[in-house]
């Protein structure tokens, strides 16, 4: 049982009257001051008010273990042989009478020990009236009659005497046990530092209790004059104590007045409601045990009240120790955030005292801009999702920015209206400063990249996430996530090496290689300019060899410098694509000049051989020689021309002889290709322009028509090639196909580099004529034709030359402009 | 009586070339331009060999080649092909008594045009 927190009573006494050497001596000193009370309390005439010993002893059997009762006992009847010796009575009703006190005290201690245990008859209201039934009532009332007063007017057939005195020796022991034995009880139980912890102040007011009792007490019992006031007064003070000073200070108090007022000299007439004198004492032991009661009960009840309100304080003090040991954030707040509550933590955190945290607005700490979204993010919470969770910025007293997380749940009444905020929160500036230095070295990561003109990523291979340094401006400095697998890898590669490069990659990853190595044309996701590059990677393999992830650069090859020679050579190799087209007409162009040279050759060698010398003959031969010598020279220019990268070469030409040089150079390819041919040509004026240039542009034209009807019967395989003039100056040529036309969505990438809609060749044909065509200052444009059947491809020129660019690298930086 | 060689090429300066060769051989050439021409030329002078160019635009050697081929008159007369890019399959070159290579040499067109003589004679 547990009293002020402060020590455990197991047994009552046992801790202090264990030693026979102590408890012996006590009991006998006891006793035998009680016996001696008692006799010095009885009236003259016999009349009995109290008997102390009873109550001393009870209490003394009541607060030792049964196995030292013994002890007790016999040290109690030395002790009333010697207090009761002057009686003069025979030493057997001596005996009688001890023994009779053991046995009225053991009875009521044992059933007392039986009924509550080791519980304190005088914690509460429960155990007190067990101790009133057991020890007040019942006890006195059974065990009187063994009394040496009692049993021998019974026996000796005086039942009157025997009962008035059986009544008599009851209320003086219930009197007794409810004064002296609750007084003893009390006063007996261990309690280390029961004065000490007491004021000045309550010691004060002690003593002004006492006075008070006392003047009550001079008034009701000394006084000569009938003050029935006096009797009401005596309860203030009594009250006064039991409420103050609880249940051990009122238990000496009525102790106390009882026993004054037992020996006092006369029953005062307040009291007393008869005459006769065992009446009246009979009516002032009423009064006192009244009194008694009153006071022991009402303290008992405040000593209750004090003890549940003692609990509840230290379990509250707990709780908030608890709450004040966390590190996390725990508070309490109105719905405009006002702090009703806020634990040591959020204290130390805004290094304020708890007085001025309180009633101050949480949203305060909060830095302004983020207000607005917090009140927003508080209004959300509604009865059906009261909890929800904050993550913030806050000012923090040394002018830092930190961060903290919260969990709150918002409380609502009955109602349905917003109550409060309850909130647990956590710093995480930590957590947050990781974060950002994190993002920071993405960021950093990614602009040295950059600065490298590189793609760095890291491709997570079983979860198909790619991490990559974007290369490209737009997104400078966030590092993007996105998902990627072989497939959507293999649509920024160039049609040409897509393949090749995507077989090359699988089969690396199927081997064991630790590295893959790769060159090929880069274009990007959406549309970007086209880019050879380097693409170097680790491969990351787990236990059982499968490959994982794979870590890698993308490194950027067509550098400012190596950009115009590239451009150059592709070009070139453009054209030599371009005329390996045309092999066989230009083979057949070739042949026919210089067979005709052979077969004049052989004419005049046969002439000579066989003695014919005809001048005339031999005239015609030579002549015939020489033209067609001409002709083939100029189809060797006309193919340097075609082939050599020079500058442009401007000299007056026709167009429409360009048509037909084309056409003619193309006369094998298109009987081999079953196309049909048709020319329209309007008269032309000549114009500004390179013949070799202008007849690739032609020739682009016209193979990409021939293309693109590859797929349609041979009958309807026609192209016609128009010219006609528009306005004053400029010329312009149409070359019209009757394929299946273009894909509006690419018809604005046509003329770009490496634009391929087609299975085979490089996307750089119509790339080139669109240079050329711009190089000689001139525009070119595709369309589907309106009637539904194929494309037109065509352009314009100025017949003066307008805007033509003398300088090819003015060409070559166009062109590169588009290439990179 | 000399051998009538029908000549037949799109290109006028091998027609002129070729023909003055052959004719200085000692052969009588009729030139043909075009399909039309020769089909003309060979009902008019019923060629004993026939020379023919592969490629030419509208109607090629190997068309007429398999023309005259399935004609009543000239299904046995040689033909000669000159050609820069001679064909590879057989079924092309079965069409013809020779493919020389263009420009060929003279002996080898002789030697070719006399054999295709000796054979058709037989």
């Amino acid at each position: 049982m547990t009293r002020n927190g402060t020590w455990t009573m197991g047994l009552p006494g046992c801790a202090s009257f264990d030693s026979a050497a102590v408890l012996a001596p006590l009991s006998g000193v006891l006793y035998y001051l009680a016996a001696s009370l008692d006799l010095m309390l009885r009236e003259p005439d016999g009349i009995l008010l109290l008997s102390p010993q009873h109550g001393v002893l009870a209490a003394l059997f009541m607060t030792t273990r049964a196995e030292r009762w013994w002890l007790i006992a016999a040290a109690v009847v030395p002790a009333h042989l010697l207090a009761s010796w002057s009686t003069a009575l025979p030493w057997w009703q001596l005996a009688w009478q001890a023994l009779f006190s053991c046995g009225l005290a053991t009875g009521v201690a044992m059933t007392l020990r039986l009924w509550l245990g080791q519980r304190n008859p005088f914690d509460s209201l429960r155990e007190f009236s067990v101790y009133i039934v057991v020890a007040v009532i019942a006890g006195p009332a059974l065990l009187t009659i063994f009394s040496p007063a009692v049993a021998p007017a019974l026996l000796s057939g005086a039942p009157d005497l025997a009962i008035d005195r059986w009544q008599a020796e009851t209320v003086a022991s219930s009197l007794a046990m409810l004064t002296w034995g609750s007084c003893t009880y009390l006063a007996l139980l261990p309690r280390p530092g029961w004065l000490q912890r007491r004021t000045p102040a309550q010691y004060a007011e002690a003593l002004a209790i006492v006075i008070a009792l006392y003047v009550c007490f001079r008034l009701t019992f000394v006084s000569d004059a009938e003050n029935h006031a006096a009797l009401y007064l005596f309860f203030v003070p009594l009250l006064w104590q039991s409420v103050r000073f609880g249940v051990d200070a009122a238990a000496m108090a009525v102790t106390l007045i009882a026993t004054l007022a037992a020996a006092a000299d006369r029953i005062p007439h307040s009291v007393r409601l008869h005459d006769a004198p065992q009446a009246a004492a009979i009516d002032l032991q009423t009064f006192l045990g009244v009194m008694t009661l009153m006071a022991v009960v009402i303290a008992i009840v405040v000593d209750e009240r004090r003890r549940v309100a003692q609990a509840v304080s230290e379990s509250d003090a707990r709780y908030r120790a608890i709450v004040d040991s966390q590190t996390d954030f725990v508070c309490r707040s109105l719905p405009d955030t006002t702090l009703t509550f806020a634990n040591a933590a959020i204290c130390r955190y805004f290094g304020m005292p708890r007085e001025q945290v309180l009633g101050t607005q949480w949203l305060q700490f909060v830095p302004e801009e983020t207000r607005a979204e917090l009140r927003q993010a508080l209004s959300r919470a509604t009865p059906e999702n009261p909890i929800f969770m904050l993550k913030h910025p806050v000012q923090l007293p040394d002018g830092r920015t930190g961060w903290q997380e919260w969990v709150n749940t918002a409380i609502f009444d009955a109602q349905q209206r917003l109550v409060e905020f309850q909130g647990t929160g956590r710093d995480i500036t930590a957590l947050a400063q990781a974060e950002q230095a994190l993002q920071k070295n993405d960021e950093r990561l990614s602009l040295i990249a950059q600065a490298a003109g590189d793609v760095i990523y890291e491709w997570d291979i079983v979860r198909g996430e790619l991490w990559s340094s974007s290369g490209d401006e737009r997104s400078a400095g966030t590092p993007s996530v996105r998902h990627l697998n072989m497939e959507s890898w293999g649509c920024c590669i160039h049609p040409s090496d897509r393949e090749r490069v995507a077989r090359d990659c699988r089969q690396a990853l199927r081997g064991t290689a630790g590295t893959w190595e790769s060159e090929y044309l880069y274009i990007g996701r959406d549309g970007d300019a086209p880019r050879w590059v380097r693409h170097r990677a680790y491969i990351i393999r787990d236990a059982s060899g499968l490959a994982v992830r794979m870590i890698g650069a993308i490194t950027d090859r067509s550098d400012r410098k190596n950009l115009e020679e590239a451009n150059r050579t592709l070009e070139r190799f453009a054209r030599l694509a371009m005329l390996g087209q045309i092999t066989a007409s230009i083979a057949h162009e070739m042949n026919q000049p210089l067979g005709a040279i052979r077969y004049n050759a052989e004419a005049g060698l046969l002439f000579l051989n066989r003695g014919r010398y005809d001048k005339h003959e031999f005239q015609e031969i030579f002549d015939d020689i020489c033209r067609d010598n001409r002709r083939a020279t100029d189809l060797i220019g006309r193919l340097r021309e075609l082939l050599h990268d020079h500058e442009l070469r401007l000299d007056s030409v026709d167009m429409n002889d360009i048509i037909n040089d084309v056409i003619k150079l193309l006369r094998i390819e298109v009987r081999q290709r079953h196309v049909h041919i048709d020319t329209e040509c309007a008269e032309l004026p000549t114009v500004l322009g390179d013949h070799g240039r202008l007849q690739q542009v032609l020739l682009n034209l016209i193979l990409n028509g021939m293309d693109a009807m590859a797929a349609l019967p041979e009958t309807r395989r026609r192209i016609a090639i128009r010219t006609a003039r528009v306005g004053a100056t400029r010329i312009q040529v149409q070359v019209v196909d009757r394929g299946s036309g273009i894909d509006p969505a690419t018809l604005p990438k046509i003329f770009d580099s490496f634009f391929t809609s087609k299975d085979h060749g490089m996307g750089l044909g119509l790339a080139i004529a669109r240079s050329i065509v711009e190089a000689h200052g001139g525009r070119i444009w595709a369309k589907n034709n309106a009637d539904g059947m194929g494309a037109t491809l065509a352009f314009e020129i100025d017949s003066l030359g307008a805007n033509v660019m003398l300088s090819s690298s003015g060409s070559s930086d166009r062109y590169g402009a588009r290439l990179n | 009586m000399n051998a009538v060689v029908l000549l037949i090429d799109d290109d006028r300066r091998i027609r002129n070339s070729l023909g003055r060769l052959l004719r200085v051989m000692s052969y009588d050439v009729v030139e043909a331009a075009d399909w039309d021409a020769a089909l003309e030329l060979a009902a008019e002078h019923r060629p004993d060999v026939v020379v023919t160019d592969l490629h030419m635009p509208e109607h090629s050697g190997v068309d007429i080649a398999r023309l005259l081929r399935s004609h009543p008159e000239f299904g046995h007369t040689p033909i000669i092909a000159l050609t820069a890019t001679p064909p590879r399959d057989d079924e092309t070159i079965s069409l013809f008594h020779s493919v020389l290579e263009k420009p060929c040499a003279a002996e080898d067109l002789q030697r070719a045009l006399t054999e295709a003589l000796q054979t058709h004679k037989h």
